[in-house]
C-alpha cells in the first residue's frame, strides 16, 4: 500500500514539476513579448495613440477682398448664419428622441416662421445622427431670424447658430464679366491648385479676375488640434496655426465707369460689350458685357431649372469684350488710311471723286449713301465714313499688304491679356482664302476687307488696342488689371512717319468736331476727343442691296460700333464699343462719350458733365 | 497520528499577495472605470467578502472538504440542471439561477467541484487502470459540460474541461494517451475549421495578425496592444492614459483591464503585477510539494493551473498573441463571480496549507 502510494506521489509531484516549468516559461513568454511591445514597438504604437486622440481640423482662409480703384468693394464675404441643432443637447433626447424632437420644433415654431423647414425629414435626420454631430436647420438667416432666435437661445436647449462666410458681389451682375465667380472646388480644382493646399469643401474662382488671382486671393489654410474620443467627440482644442486671410486686390477698373457702361446697355436692352482703358497706365478702367447675371447666384450654386431658364439663348458667362467677334465696320479705315499712306498708295491730301458705288468688272460696290459723298481727300473720307474711297485703296492696296499692315496694329491674333478662352479675330490673307476656301482672295474680297465687312473679325479687346496704339503714335501698351501709378509696360512701338498719324487722327477729330458722322455729339460735349463709327453687318448683302435697317428683325438689325479716345491733344482714355443689333454707330458712340466724360471729369480735366 | 492546526490560521504567502493585488486592482479599476467611485465601492465589498470566505474556509479541516467533495460535485451538477428548465436568459445566453436575493452561475461552480470531485476518485481509488474506469471518469467530465456547452457557454466550457484534464495530467495520465488526443485533435482540426461560423474564423486569424481587419475584429486588439505599447517601460502615469480615458480600449472595466495598466504603469506595472502572481504560483507548487495527500495534491495543483490559465489567456489575448476571449483578469478585472470562485479555491488552498500532519513519514520528494 505505501509503497503504491510512494509510487504515485512520486509521480505526481514529477508531473507537478512539469506544470511548474510550463507555467514559468509561458510567463517568460509573456514578458519578453510585453517588454518587446513596451521597448521596440514604442515608437509605432505612441504614434498610432497620439493619432488616435489628435484630429487636425482644417480652418478655411478668409478669401482676399476685391477694390475698385477708388477703393469701392466690388467683392468680399460675408457671415451667413446658420440655424443647427446638438441632438445631444436637446432636452429629454436620451429619454425619448422621437417626442424631444417633437417638442423642439414645437417651441421653434413659437418663435420663428419654420415653414421652410421640412419638419419630418428633417427630424429623421437628428434622430439618426451622431448624437455630438450639428444638424442643420435653416440656412442663411436674415436679420429679424438672428435677433430672434439670439435672444431665445437660452429658452431652448440644443440649438445653437454656426457663422460662416461666403462669396458676396455687393453689384450682384455688375462685375460678372470682369470678376467671374467663386465656386465649389471640384475634383480638377485639387489637382490644378496642389500647391495652395486647398481644403476640399471650400471655393474657388472659377472664371474671369476670381480664377485668375486666385492664388493670392485664397490665403492659407489655418489646422486647429483638437483631442477627440473614440467617438470622434471633441474633448478639448488646442489651436495650432491660425488661418492667414488671401491677399486684397485693387483693380484698376472705375466703378463709376463700369456702372455706366451697365445702365446705358441694359436700358436699351441689347447686348454688347464696353471696355476702356487709362492710357496713362494700362489700366482697364471698363470691361463689361451684356447680358450678365447676379454673381452671387453662382456662389451657392443654381439650379438646372434656372440655368435652363436663364442661359438658354445668351449665355452671360460668355464674355463679349474678348470673345465676341464682330467685323470692326468703318472703325477700320483710319488704320485702312494709314495703311495707304504709309505704303504710299494714295497721296492723302489729294482730293478724290467719291460717287454712290465703285466698280470692278461688273461687280458694284455701293457706298452706304445712296448719293456717294463727291470730292473728298482721307480726312474727309475717314470723317463721313465714304465706303467708296476705301474700296478703291483697299483694291489698290491688295490683301496681303493690308493684312500685314494691320497685324501690326494687333488684329488677327490674342492679345492675351490674362483671361481665359480669349479669341482672336480673323485678319484674312490669300494665304487663310487658300488654306480654308481652297481658293485666292478675290478682288470682290478684297474691297469688302476695305470698309471693314467680309471675313474680317475683331474682338472689343482688339479694337480698343488699335486706337490706342493710334492714340499713342503706335505704342502698343501692356493692359493690365490691377490699380498702378506706372506708366504701362510698351509691349511694341509702331513707328510710322507722324503726318501718317495725324491724317488719321484728324480724320476722328472730324468724326465729332468737323463735319463728320458724330458731329452732333461733337455740339454737346464740353471737351475734345476723337473717335469713328461702324455699322457692322449682321445679314451680308455684298453691298449689292439697300435696305433699311429699321426694317429687318431683331436678330438682323446691324451692330453699332464705336472707339474714341480723349483729349485730343493729350490722350488719357481710350474707350471701345459695341452695341449688339443697335443699328448703326450712334447706338454705341453716347455710351463711349460717356464714360469719357465721366472719366475727364473726376480727374479735373473738365469741370462738369455736359452730356446726357 | 496527531493532527492540529499551526497557529496561523491563513496562509500568508498567499493571502497578503493576494490583497495586495486586490489593492492594485482597486487602483486600476478606478482610472479604468474613469474615476467611478461607485463602481471601486462595489469591487472592494466583492475582494472584501471574497477574503473573508477565504479566510473562513481556511478554518475547515481539509478532510472534511475532502469528504463533500462529491456532493459539491452532485449539487453543481444538480443546480446545472435546472438551469435548463428555470434559468435566466440574458443576451441569448441561459445560465443563471435565482436563489431568493441572489443570482448564481452554476457553471462556475463546477469549474472548482470537477476537480474537486476527481480528485476525491483518484484518491480513492488511484488512476484508471481499466479502460471502463477511463469511460467513467470521462463521463463525469463530459456530461455536465454538455449543459453547459448547451446555454451556450463555450468559454467556461472550455475552462471546465481544462480544469479535468489538468488534473488528470497532474495525477499521471500517461502521455502516450496525451499524445494520442492530441493527434486526433490536431487531424480534426481542418473539419473543425470548416465547421466554424465565419465571424469565428475571421476572429482566430485577426487574433494572429489584427491589420488584417483593424476596424472590425481586429480593432480591440490594435487598440489593446497601442495601449500596452505606448505605456512604454514606465506608463504614461496614473489617471493619464489616453487609450483608456478617450474609450479606445472596449471593456477596459473588465477583459481589457490589463492594457488600462499597461498604458498607466508600463513594464514596471507589469513586473510588479507579474511578480505578484508568480510569488502566489511558486507558494501553490510549494503547499502541493509539501504534502503528501493525494487529494490535497491534486486540488491544489488545478487550482494553481486554472489561476495560471486565467492570467495567460487574458494577458495573452489582451497583448494580442491569441484570440479573444472572454477571460478575466484574476483580481483586477471588475466582477463577483470570478473574485469569489478564485478566493473560494485560495480558501481550500489554505486550508491545506495550514493543516499540518504531524507524522513521522519521512520526506518523500
Amino acid at each position: 500500500m505505501i509503497k503504491d502510494n510512494e509510487f504515485e506521489l512520486k509521480k505526481i509531484n514529477k508531473r507537478t514539476n512539469v506544470l511548474l516549468y510550463i507555467i514559468l516559461s509561458l510567463f517568460l513568454f509573456l514578458t519578453i513579448n510585453t517588454f518587446y511591445l513596451q521597448k521596440f514597438e514604442y515608437e509605432y504604437y505612441s504614434e498610432k495613440s497620439t493619432n488616435n486622440m489628435y484630429n487636425n481640423i482644417e480652418i478655411s482662409p478668409k478669401r482676399g477682398n476685391i477694390y475698385d480703384r477708388d477703393g469701392v468693394v466690388i467683392a468680399n464675404n460675408r457671415a451667413i448664419y446658420d440655424l443647427v441643432v446638438t441632438p445631444e443637447k436637446i432636452s429629454g433626447f436620451k429619454k425619448n428622441k422621437k417626442e424631444s424632437v417633437e417638442n423642439l420644433f414645437k417651441s421653434l415654431s413659437q418663435i420663428l416662421d419654420i415653414k421652410n423647414i421640412k419638419i419630418e425629414k428633417k427630424s429623421k435626420e437628428i434622430i439618426k445622427s451622431l448624437s455630438f454631430k450639428d444638424v442643420l436647420l435653416l440656412s442663411d438667416l436674415n436679420e429679424e431670424q438672428l435677433s430672434v432666435i439670439t435672444s431665445n437661445l437660452e429658452y431652448i436647449d440644443g440649438v445653437s447658430i454656426n457663422a460662416k462666410y461666403v462669396r458676396n458681389y455687393p453689384f450682384k451682375d455688375l462685375y460678372l464679366p470682369l470678376l467671374g465667380y467663386v465656386g465649389r472646388v471640384s475634383k480638377d480644382d485639387l489637382k490644378e491648385y496642389k500647391e495652395l493646399n486647398i481644403l476640399r469643401n471650400d471655393f474657388l474662382g472659377k472664371i474671369g479676375l476670381e480664377k485668375k488671382y486666385n492664388d493670392r486671393l485664397y490665403g492659407n489654410v489655418g489646422v486647429e488640434r483638437v483631442m477627440i474620443n473614440a467617438s470622434g467627440k471633441i474633448i478639448k482644442k488646442e489651436k495650432i496655426n491660425e488661418p492667414i486671410s488671401g491677399e486684397d486686390i485693387n483693380l484698376g477698373i472705375d466703378h463709376d465707369l463700369q456702372k455706366i457702361a451697365y445702365e446705358e446697355l441694359t436700358k436699351i436692352n441689347k447686348k454688347g460689350a464696353v471696355v476702356a482703358v487709362d492710357l496713362t497706365t494700362g489700366e482697364l478702367l471698363t470691361f463689361f458685357s451684356n447680358p450678365t447675371y447676379d454673381a452671387n447666384k453662382f456662389v451657392k450654386g443654381i439650379t438646372t431649372k434656372e440655368y435652363n431658364k436663364y442661359f438658354r439663348e445668351a449665355s452671360p458667362l460668355f464674355n463679349r469684350v474678348i470673345q465676341g467677334q464682330y467685323p470692326p465696320a468703318s472703325t477700320i479705315k483710319p488704320f485702312m488710311g494709314m495703311a495707304a499712306i504709309e505704303g504710299e498708295f494714295i497721296d492723302p491730301e489729294k482730293k478724290i471723286y467719291n460717287g454712290p458705288y465703285y466698280s470692278i468688272g461688273k461687280q458694284k460696290f455701293r457706298d452706304w449713301k445712296r448719293s456717294g459723298h463727291g470730292k473728298l481727300d482721307m480726312i474727309g473720307a475717314i470723317s463721313r465714313s465714304s465706303d467708296v474711297y476705301f474700296y478703291k485703296i483697299a483694291h489698290d492696296m491688295g490683301i496681303d499688304y493690308i493684312h500685314d499692315f494691320l497685324s501690326y496694329f494687333g488684329y488677327g491674333k490674342s492679345l492675351n491679356i490674362g483671361l481665359p478662352n480669349e479669341k482672336s479675330g480673323l485678319l484674312p490673307s490669300n494665304e487663310w482664302k487658300k488654306r480654308v476656301y481652297k481658293e485666292p482672295f478675290y478682288s470682290g474680297d478684297t474691297v469688302i476687307v476695305g470698309i471693314g465687312q467680309g471675313a474680317f473679325l475683331a474682338t472689343p479687346i482688339q479694337m480698343l488696342n488699335s486706337v490706342s496704339m493710334l492714340a499713342l503714335n503706335g505704342k502698343q501698351i501692356k493692359f493690365n488689371f490691377e490699380k498702378t501709378d506706372n506708366s504701362p509696360d510698351v509691349i511694341n512701338e509702331l513707328k510710322l512717319s507722324e503726318n501718317t498719324y495725324k491724317i488719321a487722327k484728324e480724320g476722328m477729330y472730324d468724326v465729332i468736331h468737323g463735319k463728320g458722322t458724330s458731329r452732333a455729339i461733337g455740339k454737346k460735349i464740353n471737351f475734345i476727343m476723337a473717335g469713328k463709327t461702324g455699322t457692322a453687318q449682321v445679314f451680308s448683302t455684298k453691298g449689292e442691296i439697300d435696305y433699311e435697317n429699321e426694317d429687318m428683325p431683331e436678330e438682323l438689325k446691324d451692330h453699332g460700333l464705336f472707339v474714341s479716345y480723349a483729349p485730343y491733344d493729350n490722350p488719357k482714355i481710350a474707350v471701345a464699343v459695341i452695341v449688339e443689333h443697335g443699328e448703326g454707330g450712334s447706338s454705341a458712340a453716347p455710351i463711349a462719350v460717356k464714360i469719357m466724360q465721366k472719366y475727364l471729369f473726376k480727374n479735373n480735366l473738365i469741370e462738369e458733365e455736359v452730356y446726357d | 497520528m496527531i493532527k492540529h492546526f499551526n497557529s496561523i490560521k491563513v496562509d500568508m504567502w498567499l493571502f497578503i499577495p493576494l490583497i495586495l493585488i486586490s489593492l492594485f486592482g482597486l487602483l486600476i479599476l478606478y482610472s479604468a472605470s474613469n474615476e467611478s467611485i461607485s463602481i471601486i465601492k462595489s469591487q472592494s465589498f466583492k475582494l472584501f467578502i471574497g477574503l473573508l470566505i477565504m479566510a473562513l474556509i481556511s478554518q475547515i479541516n481539509p478532510n472534511k472538504i475532502r469528504v463533500l467533495s462529491f456532493k459539491f460535485y452532485m449539487l453543481s451538477v444538480f443546480l446545472l440542471i435546472l438551469v435548463e428548465f428555470f434559468g435566466i436568459t440574458r443576451l441569448g445566453a441561459t445560465r443563471w439561477l435565482n436563489i431568493g436575493v441572489l443570482t448564481i452561475q452554476p457553471s462556475e461552480l463546477l469549474k472548482l467541484s470537477l476537480p474537486m470531485m476527481l480528485g476525491w476518485l483518484i484518491y480513492k481509488k488511484g488512476m484508471p487502470k481499466q479502460f471502463k474506469s477511463s469511460i467513467l471518469y470521462s463521463f463525469l467530465i463530459i456530461f455536465p459540460v454538455l449543459f453547459v456547452l448547451k446555454q451556450p457557454d463555450l468559454g467556461t466550457s472550455i475552462l471546465i474541461v481544462a480544469s479535468g484534464i489538468y488534473l488528470l495530467f497532474q495525477a499521471g495520465l500517461s502521455y502516450y494517451f496525451i499524445f494520442y488526443s492530441l493527434s486526433i485533435m490536431v487531424s480534426s482540426s481542418p473539419i473543425l475549421w470548416l465547421a466554424l461560423k465565419d465571424y469565428q474564423q475571421q476572429r482566430i486569424l485577426s487574433s494572429f495578425n489584427p491589420e488584417l481587419d483593424p476596424k472590425g475584429a481586429g480593432y480591440h486588439v490594435i487598440q489593446s496592444k497601442t495601449a500596452i505599447s505606448s505605456g512604454g517601460l514606465s506608463g504614461k502615469g496614473y489617471l493619464e492614459g489616453t487609450q483608456s480615458h478617450l474609450g479606445f480600449i472596449p471593456e477596459q472595466k473588465t477583459d481589457f483591464i490589463f492594457a488600462v495598466l499597461s498604458e498607466e504603469f508600463g513594464f514596471k506595472g507589469f513586473l510588479i503585477l507579474f511578480i505578484l502572481y508568480t510569488i502566489i504560483l511558486c507558494r501553490l507548487f510549494t503547499i502541493i510539494i509539501n504534502t503528501n495527500d493525494i487529494y490535497q495534491k491534486l486540488v491544489t495543483g488545478s487550482i494553481m493551473m486554472m489561476f495560471f490559465s486565467y492570467v495567460f489567456v487574458n494577458v495573452g489575448m489582451v497583448s494580442g498573441l491569441i484570440p479573444v476571449v472572454g477571460v478575466p483578469l484574476p483580481l483586477i478585472s471588475f466582477g463577483g463571480t470570478s473574485i469569489l470562485s478564485i478566493l473560494v479555491g485560495f480558501g481550500i488552498v489554505s486550508s491545506f496549507s495550514c493543516y499540518k500532519e504531524k507524522t513521522t513519514i519521512k520526506n518523500l520528494y
